[in-house]
């Protein structure tokens, strides 16, 4: 409570000084194509350290002094535009920002727009710039945003066939995955060798780390925000790839022309396909594939009401004729009203749904298994742009989930399983922020907020207490919307920028965090079948705490970007299980759980060449994540799994000329702590493994470097005039690419997993095993756009 | 064991692209050395045994290291105790010994100075109703050309009590390799069958099958057991052995068994 009047003290003291003042406001959009531009800057110029920058919908409202102005809209690779204007009443001004063909800016110009990560008070986060990861290799020549991030400090790849990923010593479960606000619950295909994003129907995407704002909430570690592209609102717009494995179309055309507009955007891999081919009858009867679909519509009712309607869906399909078969997937669907109370009050209401399940069909065995979670969400954000001092952000939302953590049922009359089914889990969550951007003088930011969260378990349902030794000692059983358990959580946020000179900067924040799911997984990858627990009477939410703090600096007109930021994480009701635990399809998992604590600390450097031929990056963490539980390894602090002392990624671009472009990465990270035998003995005369310390083993380290090279088909046609003789250069209609890539070119074969086991000649022998999932992956793909 | 299966048969199919195996060497911590201990009371007149020895470095592929002329008891809840002989090394065994029905039997061993005590119940013995056998078609990897045969387990579970069984197959005198254990969670009181997931059979085979009903401390052990050594939550699985730093198990198990041939 005190938090809460300290800030709306600080709120009032801000506003004392009131004077004739007018407001600026309007929206941003691309010239060419009528996408809303995220994050556009504008600055006045006769008041220097005065601006502010587009909302996610591309709105913006700044408050002058009555007088005349010239202000700059700008925007990396956009062109600047300054705008002359007399601010004697309030002005609703609509701007169009055209791309940028020319790569260099004058200076003064440049120095504006080059230098954002300087001047916003955003610490702890990742932007990924969706044209940049055209050009980084791939495997199978798929792009995908996720595996690019996993090349940025602090972020870590959860390995090869995971898309999970830890960012600052999380688990993989502690990140929320947003797509148009709606939560992606498993953002995996073919078990993590693609994401679920198709980078085709992707505008934006930002990453929070640490310093989390407090519109977000719900995970400790990160926020990933995924913004959809809103369709093409000039023309009709076609563009696809064709890849050895998957291909992808995109349709983006006006409903009504610069006032709505649509956007279809398909994928589908067709690895199976090649085994129809197969001599082998068996291979022939396998299917292996996913298919991805978005679909986003908009359109601008009048000048102060927009709707936004987006959808995904997704699935794969893993089976083999009809003796078994595996499918899972996500949906999404979120509708969205703008709404502009005033000018300087911008309203965004939002009804999320989100739902993830898979079913598995074991036809031979006669049964199948079938999951779900399903949530449906209210939400209201409002951006409150009081004045050119501050900027304050309020709203609040409630969700309802359900969880069906399995059922089994039989296919067949003499199934060997009774049906059965482990009952639904029913909750609330719902939160409540309030938060304010403050600038004091040109040199000082300061972002304060606060979240407040509660977490509601409800009927209907049997509730089960459990004893020290994890057997149930209590079935209570609820009505339906009878509150079970409720948890409140106050999460205070601050961030806080102070600029040291033109080109550096020095950021700090302090977060709380709140974490009431929990997913439930018995492999370190991540299998689909990977179960959301939510908090209950027997499970406590996980809470963290984090501080960080970070410098940037600028270098050579901005040509260079360096920074280091520096975290510590402590973490309190992490969960992990009991030794042999079973964790899927187990009606009474929350018996098999532990509950301690955790501690994440680290430094992350990061140094990036923006302009020129070549450019690129170089990203290094040095980082430790820790638990202690008191059942585990005597009590003593233990890495977690998801530790890895060093994670180096390189990233190197280079223009060879116009049309053809190279690229390469490198990666390397320490083999991710994991629980390997010491010893081994004899049961029933088979080799068991002794095991000493939980995590006490390395994984071997990994590297890979992969290498890219994309050839631009001309984009311009010689016309001769015949009439005058002159040659033309025109634009040709269709833009097309050719993309190269091989993965893993020194054929380093990394571990997928080690397997212990007895000889096969002599059991009493034992021996390691290594799988290795790649070794090199040529592929080519067909990129084209008209 | 289902979800084990199924996510070896998603990753078979994703990596039927690409990917190698390979042995590899791997400098592995050493751990003490621990006793292990086998124990088994079955309810059949001299049906019992206890095996000691000791663990060894996983990289240490010389023989097991016996423990001999260990004291070894078990007493049951009446007071009557029997004293088992060691017929090999680390070998131990009573032929006066049957196990009774509902009587708690406690193993007490005194070896090199240590002690290691653990206690077990008899359960009502479940017979086993029938064999039957079925032919393998699913597995894509196996070659189609030799019928393959999965072995099942015909038996009723009695009405509104908890019970836990384990499943052991043999081929002629050779234990196949698994330890299969169940609790009837899902098939309470009914006539139900279990296949023998682990083992395949061809034609020919004279295949054994023992149920045996067993504590639920046992069937514990052994679901984790089998969990650890998939790689689910690797570690030692909780015993019932105490004293002494050990591994293992002792048990009271009621057996039943029955013969079949693969025709």
């Amino acid at each position: 409570m005190k938090q809460i009047q300290l800030l709306l003290l600080l709120l009032l003291s801000s506003s004392l000084f009131a004077q004739e003042k007018f407001t600026l406001s309007g929206n941003i959009k691309d010239a060419s194509n009528g996408e809303d531009l995220i994050g556009v800057t504008i600055l006045v110029k006769e008041l220097p350290g005065t601006g502010t920058v587009t909302n996610v919908y591309g709105f913006y409202s700044l408050t002058l002094p009555k007088g005349e102005y010239t202000i700059q809209y700008s925007f990396i690779g956009y062109k600047t535009i300054p705008l002359k204007t007399n601010l004697i009443q309030n002005i609703k001004k609509n701007i169009e920002l055209s791309e940028d063909s020319e790569t260099l800016e004058t200076f003064e110009v440049s120095a504006i727009q080059e230098d954002e990560n300087i001047r916003s008070n955003d610490i702890g986060i990742t932007k990924v710039d969706i044209k940049e990861i055209e050009s980084i290799p791939v495997l199978f020549g798929e792009r995908d945003v996720m595996k690019t991030l996993q090349l940025m400090p602090g972020i870590k790849s959860g390995g090869e066939g995971s898309a999970g990923f830890f960012v600052r010593g999380g688990s993989s479960d502690q990140n929320l995955i947003l797509l148009d606000e709606a939560p992606v619950y498993n953002a995996s295909h073919l078990l993590g060798f693609f994401s679920v994003f198709n980078s085709d129907a992707i505008k934006d995407l930002k990453l929070y780390k640490g310093g989390m704002p407090a519109e977000y909430g719900g995970r400790l570690s990160s926020v990933m925000d995924i913004k959809m592209k809103d369709g093409n609102s000039k023309e009709m717009e076609v563009s696809g790839g064709i890849g050895l494995i998957s291909s992808k179309l995109t349709i983006e055309a006006p409903i009504v022309k610069d006032k709505g507009s649509f956007i279809i955007s398909g994928r589908r891999t067709y690895a199976d396909m090649f085994l129809k081919f197969s001599n082998d009858e068996t291979q022939r009867d396998a299917s292996l594939y996913f298919y991805d679909l978005n679909l986003k519509a908009n359109y601008q009712i009048n000048e102060n009401n927009r709707l936004f309607l987006s959808g995904y869906f997704g699935r794969d399909n893993l089976g083999y004729s009809d003796l078994f078969g595996f499918n899972w997937g996500n949906a999404t669907g979120t509708l969205r009203w703008n709404h502009l109370f005033s000018d300087k009050l911008f309203s965004n209401t939002s009804f999320i749904y989100s739902h993830y399940n898979y079913k598995i069909e074991i036809g031979s065995a006669g049964f199948k298994i079938a999951s779900k979670i399903e949530d449906i969400t209210i939400k209201e954000d409002m951006d409150y742009f009081l004045n050119d001092k501050n900027k304050i952000k309020f709203g609040g939302s409630v969700v309802y989930h359900t969880f069906d953590p399995g059922e089994v049922s039989s296919t067949k009359e003499d199934a060997l399983l009774n049906d059965t089914k482990i009952e639904d889990r029913y909750s609330f969550e719902s939160a409540l922020y309030l938060s304010n951007e403050q600038k004091f003088g040109s040199l000082f930011t300061l972002t304060y907020g606060i979240r407040y969260s509660n977490f509601t378990q409800i009927g209907p349902g049997e509730i089960y207490t459990y004893d020290k030794d994890g057997d149930i000692s209590d079935t209570t059983n609820y009505d339906k919307l009878e509150s079970v358990v409720s948890y409140n959580g106050l999460e205070p946020r601050i961030a806080a920028n102070y600029s040291l000179s033109e080109t550096s900067s020095l950021k700090a924040s302090y977060s709380r965090s709140y974490q009431y799911l929990h997913l439930l997984s018995n492999s370190s990858s991540g299998n689909p079948t990977d179960a959301w627990m939510p908090s209950s009477n027997n499970i406590k939410p996980e809470i963290a705490d984090q501080v960080s703090l970070g410098y940037f600096k600028n270098l050579k007109n901005n040509a260079y970007e360096f920074s280091v930021e520096t975290y510590y994480k402590i973490l309190d009701n992490t969960i992990d299980y009991k030794t042999g635990a079973e964790v899927t399809l187990n009606p009474t998992v929350e018996g098999e759980l532990l509950y301690g604590q955790g501690r994440a600390y680290g430094i992350e450097f990061f140094l990036k060449k923006k302009k020129g031929d070549f450019t690129g990056w170089i990203s290094y963490t040095l980082a430790r994540s820790e638990n202690q539980f008191e059942e585990v390894n005597k009590g003593s602090w233990y890495p977690a799994k998801q530790d890895r002392t060093h994670d180096v990624s390189i990233v190197a671009m280079y223009a060879l000329s116009e049309r053809v472009k190279l690229s390469s990465s490198f990666v390397f990270y320490t083999g991710g702590a994991v629980t390997f035998p010491t010893g081994k003995y004899v049961i029933d005369n088979q080799t068991v493994n002794l095991y000493s310390d939980r995590n006490g083993s390395r994984m071997p380290n990994y590297h890979r470097m992969d290498i890219g090279l994309t050839l631009d088909n001309k984009k311009f046609k010689e016309v001769k005039n015949f009439e005058t003789g002159e040659v033309n250069k025109v634009k040709k209609k269709v833009e097309s690419s050719w993309n190269f890539s091989l993965y893993n070119v020194y054929g380093r074969e990394n571990a997928y997993s080690i397997t212990f086991q007895e000889n096969e000649d002599d059991p009493t022998k034992t021996e390691i095993i290594q799988l290795s999932l790649f070794k090199i992956i040529p592929s080519i793909s067909y990129n084209f756009r008209f | 064991m289902k979800t084990l299966k199924i996510t070896l048969i998603a990753i078979c199919a994703v990596t039927i692209l690409t990917s190698c195996e390979k042995e590899i060497d791997l400098d592995l911590a050493n751990s003490e050395q621990l006793y292990v201990v086998e124990g088994i009371v079955h309810d059949s007149l001299g049906d019992n045994y206890v095996l000691i020895s000791k663990t060894r470095p996983y990289n240490n592929n010389n023989a097991i290291e016996k423990v001999s002329n260990a004291n070894v008891r078990i007493v049951d809840n009446f007071g009557n105790t029997f004293t088992l002989y060691e017929i090999a090394p680390g070998h131990y065994t009573d032929s006066t010994l049957q196990g009774i029905t509902n009587r708690t039997y406690n193993l007490i061993i005194n070896a090199q100075g240590e002690t290691i005590t653990a206690n077990s119940q008899m359960f009502p013995r479940v017979n086993i109703d029938s064999l039957s056998y079925e032919e393998l078609t699913e597995a894509f990897w196996e070659n189609p050309n030799i019928p393959e045969y999965r072995v099942r387990c015909h038996f009723t579970d009695p009405v509104n009590t908890e019970n836990f069984y384990r499943l052991k197959a043999f081929l002629g005198s050779e234990q196949e390799d698994g330890f299969l254990s169940l609790n009837d969670e899902f098939f309470d009181g009914s006539a139900t069958y279990f296949p023998i997931f682990e083992s395949t059979f061809y034609q020919g085979d004279s295949v054994n099958i023992q149920l045996l009903s067993i504590d639920e401390v046992n069937y514990r052990y052994f679901t984790a057991l089998t969990a650890s050594q998939g790689g689910q939550v690797p570690g030692n699985p909780i015993t019932n052995l105490n004293g002494a730093d050990a591994v293992g198990y002792f048990g009271a198990y009621a057996k039943s068994s029955q013969n079949i041939v693969i025709q």
